[in-house]
């Protein structure tokens, strides 16, 4: 089936030559718009997000970033595009890079050359269809793999997603749909397998079908990144509020919360909200960092800069000071 | 509309690893033994119990085996490599955000 091109440049409203810095840059901020976990409009935003999240996955990995632009360039000369990444099909097996996923999270496109339908997949083991002795093989059907991208708030509350699996009829050659429906727990994890039983390549000669394995992906979230059940949130702050303390609100899974930052808060300090992470498997919740990042201000009034060189004159702190 | 409820952390004993990834119990030991598959919990300390992943990696292992020939000494290379790189990747990731 062929897949739509995607100009995740345009996506993004960044340029071919735009930096890393750029580019993270628009992704946050369409991010805060479009994420179905901070959208006004959950629908439209969802079905935006989706592009986003592709776009920013590409464009943020030099290495993908690399095989897309040379994809782009040769996108309407087919004999000189890579070739995509291949299913762990073999001779005579139908090939699980065939089946068409709708409602995933990621595009047609993208599952192509950049998602992990290349993975070798299982599938091939082999089981007796008569029992004991008959000496006929049945084949069992391969195992199909896909992604299914999960944002935070899923893992936190769990949610029901709408599959749809098309694929050609081994038998009559007829394209058919089927759509399931697939309940995301609580508490999943990045890379974590979600596994429909007989839901993949049907079996040879009376052999069990194979499975769907839906592999969890979580999409990047504007505010926090993720470590294990632990979320990180970068936390900008004035020079004075680090030097001084300050009370602050950030944004949490379950709402903002007011931080105290004590006096004398260093660059790169962690603050901890306990229990303000993600879902463990044992029913508690991880925490919460804020990554304190002291940030200076670009322009300074007259009266400003007056006050900042009286700091200086009054020399009592050597950053560079030996130990 | 067929509904899936995957239950998270679920696992399974031997017999239902062997059954549901369609080889014999033997396999999977041998496969433990050579440091492919990993029971999460075992002797002394209880009866074998897999995950799903576990499962996957059966099936993963036995189609690598049967379809490419690769031996066990291999395979153990290739995933230890693998689970490596996720790590590299997952880390990259986090720092790339930052």
């Amino acid at each position: 089936m062929a897949a739509e091109f995607k100009d995740y440049y345009d996506v993004l409203g960044v340029s071919r030559d735009a930096s890393g810095e750029e580019i993270k840059k628009a992704f946050r901020k369409l991010a805060h718009k479009y994420h179905p976990d901070v959208a006004k409009d959950k629908i439209t935003g969802e079905a935006k997000f989706k592009e986003i999240n592709e776009a920013n996955e590409v464009l943020s990995d030099p290495e993908k970033r690399r095989k897309y632009d040379q994809l782009g360039a040769n996108w309407n000369h087919p004999e000189r595009q890579p070739a995509p990444p291949q299913g762990g099909s073999a001779g005579g097996y139908e090939d699980a890079s065939e089946v068409h996923f709708d409602g995933t999270g990621f595009s047609d496109f993208f599952e192509q050359f950049f998602g992990s339908r290349g993975r070798p997949s299982g599938g091939f083991g082999r089981t007796r269809a008569d029992g004991m002795g008959g000496g006929t093989f049945a084949q069992r059907g391969q195992d199909i793999e896909g992604d299914i991208l999960v944002t935070l708030d899923e893992i936190l509350h769990g949610s029901t997603r709408t599959i749809h699996l098309q694929r050609a009829d081994p038998r009559t050659g007829q394209s058919v749909t089927q759509t399931l429906q697939v309940k995301i727990p609580p508490g999943v994890r990045e890379a974590q397998l979600i596994r429909l039983a007989g839901k993949g390549q049907e079996g040879i000669a009376g052999g069990d079908s194979g499975n769907l394995y839906l592999r969890v992906k979580l999409a990047q979230h504007p505010d926090f990144r993720v470590r294990g059940a632990d979320l990180y949130y970068d936390l900008d702050l004035a020079p004075w509020e680090a030097v001084l303390g300050a009370t602050v609100h950030i944004p949490t899974l379950d709402g903002t919360v007011s931080l105290r930052i004590p006096a004398g808060t260093r660059a790169e300090r962690r603050l901890r909200l306990r229990g303000k992470g993600l879902p463990t498997s044992d029913a508690t919740r991880g925490d919460l960092y804020a990554v304190v990042s002291i940030q200076v201000p670009a322009h300074l009034t007259p009266e400003q800069k007056v006050l900042w060189e009286q700091l200086a004159t009054k020399p009592t702190f050597n950053p560079r000071q030996p130990s | 509309m067929e509904l899936f409820q995957p239950k998270p952390n679920v696992l399974y004993s031997l017999d239902a690893t062997a059954h549901l990834a369609g080889v014999p119990r033997r396999s999977i030991l041998i496969y433990c033994r050579a440091g492919l598959v990993r029971p999460v919990v075992q002797p002394p300390y209880g009866v074998m119990e897999f995950t799903e992943e576990a499962i996957y990696t059966v099936r993963r292992i036995e189609h690598l085996r049967t379809v490419h020939g690769l031996d066990l000494a291999w395979l153990k290379t290739m995933f230890d490599l693998f689970d490596e790189v996720e790590q590299l990747r997952a880390e990259v990731r986090f720092l790339r955000n930052h």
